[in-house]
Formats: structure tokens, sequence, C-alpha cells
């Protein structure tokens, strides 16, 4: 080869070396995440976890815990100066909070026939999941409480909702997902660049971790194993929310009875499913989804998915896992 | 460059370059002993240069001797797990070290044999520290890599000045030194 | 400079290829920063001990084969070991992703990664 030819080859050759570097700098560069802090509380009756990604202040952790307790101390059944214990006693009240959430779930209650059913307190009342007793309510108690449950008589006016003569309202199966929904309103206009909110359980998925926008990793729990994972959802931005029949129960002559509650039938629900875990852009759409899947059965829900545009995870009690619509969901081995 | 020599000769040079691989050996584990970044009986690779020499004039049995000599010696003073790493480092590197020289050598010189003689040391080392405890071991890969391109190129650059001396390039019998008569 | 090194065009691909592979691996870490510092202690193979090392609160030490490890918050070496080398011992304490450290004649590996399994929340 010619002088020429040598020298250029090894130019070519320290050239390619340099780029090689380079490129691999500026790609670390990318993937490195942004700082992270991380707060650890309680509220609304469970742990809340708050990450937050980016170059900011501890201070926006505590508006974040802030706008969840704010949630709670309205919409809480067990908080007697809220609005819906408000609304339990006098029958009305005037909340937007409480009519956002009831309007956004009436059309799930409506396609789940009624099972889905935010006007159920008085049935949970009477089954009561918090305490110790491990009592099954009696037929006529049950059919009791049932005639109260009736989301149609819910009625909304702006912010004034008003409910019908004896009925209860409980948020409980929709609160959490409500509260991540409160927080990504506030990181949205709040210069973090990505988040993780866990509220109960329920997720909120916002923004980047890097400045690639590597996906968030959500671990499903294992409907049976307490540390385990049946597996991971690689997430973008989103809300996860999980009803499952191992969160509240009591076992009594060997069955299993577990706090969600069919309100058609007022027993907990028996659609063969031990956890379903919903994707969706809203968390209190998620949370309420979750409830009425679970309820529903996998066939049932896919009309509800689809209406919503979510994807779902459904395990059944042989421990089968299927999914339904758009997911990146990684079952452990 | 093939160099033919008598029987006597031939182990006087042997005992030589071996005694020069040794202490090489020695000599680079009191100036490194153990470098922090490295497993156990990895080395940094001076005795290299003896192991080129013998390849290039010698060829493949005489490079395979020189690295059975080593191994031989890290076993025998440094315990079975140091010779089985000198070993599996020599072997790979002699065996790549001489199909390198079976080519041709014109874009090549020590740096580049040396360069790659070294990584598959390590390489060979590398593997076998895995063989030994695990898979764990290959975090140690890119530590050995940059000391084996740095090492090489050492060695390589040695030898590339030392080479034309040993071997006289003129068409004579006998080199200063009277020991190697080239053939052709 | 090149004449006098005796330099050829040959020699410098190989080098600036494996220069190249080097740099890549050590950029590696680079990319997968930003999770937990887990330190994984191999025994003959074998995964033996997983510690999270972000997640230590005070040092203590644990016995493996004829070792013994040093945990602290962020970190892990060898404290002492009946190996004639003490090789281990030497590579004094662990603390980023990808170092690694080990006994070889009592076959312990400890070895750092960031778990790329990294949760971010748990859905229940």
């Amino acid at each position: 080869m010619s002088k020429k030819k040598k020298i250029v080859l090894s130019v070519l050759s320290v050239v390619i070396v340099a780029a090689v570097t380079a490129a691999a700098i500026v790609f670390a560069g990318y993937k490195k995440e942004y700082t992270l802090k991380e707060k650890n509380s309680l509220s609304m009756g469970s742990i809340v976890t708050i990450k937050l990604y980016g170059d900011d202040a501890f201070k926006k952790l505590d508006v974040v815990k802030g706008l969840i307790d704010n949630l709670d101390k309205e919409i809480s059944r067990k908080i007697d100066s809220s609005a819906v214990s408000s609304l339990n006693k006098n029958g009305e009240v005037k909340s937007a909070t409480v009519s956002d959430i009831l309007l956004k779930c009436r059309k799930i209650s409506e396609m789940s026939g009624g099972a889905f059913d935010l006007t159920v307190g008085r049935l949970s009342s009477l089954w009561d999941f918090d305490d110790d007793v491990k009592k099954v309510p009696s037929e006529a108690e049950i059919k009791k409480e049932l005639s109260t449950v009736d989301y149609e008589k819910i009625a909304i006016n702006g912010a004034n909702v008003a409910i019908g003569k004896g009925q209860t309202l409980d948020l409980g199966s929709v609160g959490k997902g409500a509260a991540c929904d409160a927080a990504k309103a506030y990181l949205q206009k709040s210069g973090v660049k990505g988040a993780v909110v866990s509220v109960g359980g329920s997720i909120l998925a916002f923004g980047k971790r890097n400045k690639i926008g590597d996906k968030w990793r959500i671990a499903v729990r294992h409907p049976r194993e307490e540390n385990a994972y049946i597996g991971v959802i690689n997430l973008s931005e989103g809300f996860v929310s999980t009803s499952g029949d191992y969160e509240k129960y009591f076992e009594k002559d060997g069955k299993r009875y577990h706090h969600i509650l069919d309100a058609n039938t007022g027993y907990p629900a028996d659609s063969g499913l031990s956890s379903v875990t919903v994707v969706c852009d809203s968390g209190t759409l998620s949370d309420a989804l979750s409830t009425a899947c679970f309820i529903l059965g996998e066939e049932k829900s896919k009309a509800l998915l689809d209406e919503y545009s979510a994807a779902a995870i459904f395990i059944d009690k042989d421990l089968n896992v299927s999914t339904y619509g758009e997911i990146d969901f990684e079952k452990t081995a | 460059m093939r160099t033919e020599l008598s029987k006597t000769k031939k182990i006087c040079v042997f005992g030589l370059l071996g005694a020069l691989s040794l202490v090489l050996s020695v000599f680079e584990n009191l100036i490194f002993p153990s470098v922090p970044f490295l497993p156990a009986g990895a080395k940094v690779g001076l005795s290299n240069i003896v192991t080129m020499f013998a390849g290039s004039v010698f060829g493949f049995s005489g490079a395979l001797y020189i690295a059975l000599l080593k191994a031989l010696f890290a076993f025998v003073t440094r315990g079975a797990v140091a010779g089985a790493m000198s070993l599996s480092g020599g072997i790979l590197s002699v065996i790549v070290l001489s199909l390198i020289l079976m080519k041709e050598r014109k874009t090549i010189s020590f740096i580049g044999i040396g360069v790659l003689c070294a990584v598959f040391h390590n390489l060979g080392q590398l593997l076998c520290s895995c063989v030994l405890s695990g898979k764990a071991m290959l975090g140690y890969g890119k530590y050995l890599l940059l000391f084996a391109i740095v090492s090489g190129s050492f060695t390589g650059v040695v030898l590339n000045a030392v080479m034309p001396r040993l071997i006289n390039l003129k068409e004579s019998e006998k080199t200063e030194f009277g020991l190697f008569q080239k053939t052709k | 400079m090149k004449k006098k090194l005796g330099l050829k065009k040959g020699d410098v691909l190989i080098f600036s290829v494996l220069s190249a592979i080097c740099i890549l691996l050590f950029l590696v870490p680079l990319f997968t920063d930003g999770g937990d510092t887990v330190a994984t202690v191999w025994l003959e193979g074998k995964k033996e001990k997983e510690i999270n090392l972000s997640t230590v609160t005070e040092d203590y030490e644990i016995k493996i084969n004829h070792c013994v490890l040093s945990v602290g918050k962020g970190k892990i070496g060898f404290l002492s070991s009946d190996c004639p080398d003490k090789l281990c011992v030497k590579s004094g304490f662990l603390s980023k992703n990808g170092d690694t450290a080990a006994c070889l004649p009592n076959k312990v590996v400890v070895k750092l990664e960031n778990r790329k399994e990294k949760l971010d929340a748990v859905a229940y």
C-alpha cells in the first residue's frame, strides 16, 4: 500500500475511535437519570410514596403530599368534616371534587350494569373488612342494605351533589386514583421532569426519568405470595391500579370473603379472578375500572376497557395471567 | 524467519530465554504486586517479550516452551491457581501468536503482535478465572483489556527496537553473538 | 516518531479497535447508573447472597467460606481471608457499579451491579 493510503488508514482508525468514544459519552449522558428525591409517608389510610425526578427542591414533595392529604380530607368517609361525610349525613353537598369524581365514574356504573356502584357505602359498612371480626352478614341484612345501593339516584348539578334518602356514598374504591390525578395536575405545572407517585398501590407514572425517557417499571403484586411480584409493567406515562382479593379479606369455613363487593348481589365479587390491574390515562378511572373489571370478570370487561382505551392484566384464581389491550408486561418466570 | 541451530545450542538458548522470561516475571511481580483492579494471578505481561521473540525465531514450539515454563514456575512458586491462570493465558496467547506470525508481517510490527498476544493472554486468564470462580469474574474484563493494550504496546515497542539487533539482517552466517544463523 | 517506534498501519488498526472496545466497556456503567447498588456474592459460581448496599444502615460483617466480608452503606470489601495471596483483601472496598473483588482460592466473588430490575413502584 502506498504511503498515502497508510496515512489515510491510520487517520481513519483514529477518527473511528474518537467518534465511537464521543458517541458513547453523549449517549451515557442521555441515559443518566435525573436526580431523585423521595418521600414516604402515610395518607388515606395507606402508604404513600412520592418520587420526583429533576433538580427540584424538597418542597415539591411536600406539595404533592399536601394535595393528597387535602383530597383525603374532602372525600374520606371516615373524616366527619369531609364533603362526603356531609353528603352522607345531609343527603346533599356542594363539592366540585366529589362531583367531578362522580361524573367520571357514572358511565362505568352504567356499562357494568350497576355492578360497580359508589353508593355501596352501607353494604361496605355491613361487611366491615377493617375490623378483625369475621362475620358473614345474613342474607336479610345484605338485602336490606342492598336496597340503598343505586347509582342512578345520584344527582349532579355542577358542583352540587345529591343522593337518595338512606344512601351512603363510599369513594374508597376510587379515592387513591383521584389523589394520583390531583398529583398529576400539579406536577404538570411544577417543572418536575418525571415522577412516580404511589398512593396505597394506585400508581401515577409521569414524565421521564432521563433524557431519552426510559420507561418506568411498575411491578404487580403476586396475588398469593406477599413479597413477590407476578410481573412488571413497562410504562412511559399513565396510571396503574390493581384490585385484588388479597387486600382486605377474611376466611371463614374455607371460603374467602374479600372487600370488592358486587353492588348487584351484595356479596364479594366472584368472577374467578384473584387480581385485575388496569392501566389508563386517568387515576380515578383506572381505580374504578380495576374494581369494575374485577367484579365483571375478564370477558365482560373488554367492552368497558375499550371504551376508555385502557389495558388490563387479569390473573385468575389458578394464577393464570392474561392481558388485554396494549400493555408492555413482563411476567416473572 | 526460522533459524536452525545445533541441538546443544538450542538447549543453551532456550535455557537463557526461559531464565529471562522468569526473571521478567518475578521483576514485574515486584513492581506491580497486585494491581487492585486485576484478579489474582493476572499479570502485566513483561515476559511476553521473550515469548514473542521465541515465537518469531523458533516458531510455535519455541513459544509454547516458554509459556509452559512460565506456567510451571507459577505453579511451583505461587500455587495451583496461579499456575492454572498462567497456563491458560499462555497457551491462548501462544496459539494466537503463532497464527499471526504465519502470515505476512509487512503491515504489522511487534506492537500489534504484542497487543494481541497480551490481550489473548489476559483473555485466557479471564476465562480461567471464570471457570474457577464463576461468571461474575467477567467484570474484570475491561481492566484486563486496558492493561493488555498498554503492556502489549510497551513490550511491542521494546521488541521492535531490540529485534533487529538480535537478528542480523545482513546476509551473513553469524551474528555478532555467534548464536544465530540465518537460513536463506 | 512512527519510524522510530516501528509502528505500522496494522498496529494502528489493532490498537484503535481494541482501544475503542475498551473505552466502551468502561463507559457501560454510565448507562446503567441510577438504580440501587446491589452487591452479589458468589460462592463456587453460585449466587450465595445479594445485598442492597443502598439500604444498609449499619456496618456489619459476613463470613463466606473462609473469607470475611465487611458490608457498609454503599460499600463492601474483603476484610480477611485465609488465602496465601490476600489479593482479595488488597482490593479494598468496592462501591461503584461494576466493581469486582474475588478470592480465587476460596472461590468467592463479589460483584457490584446496578439493579436493572429496579422497580419504581408496586401496584397492589
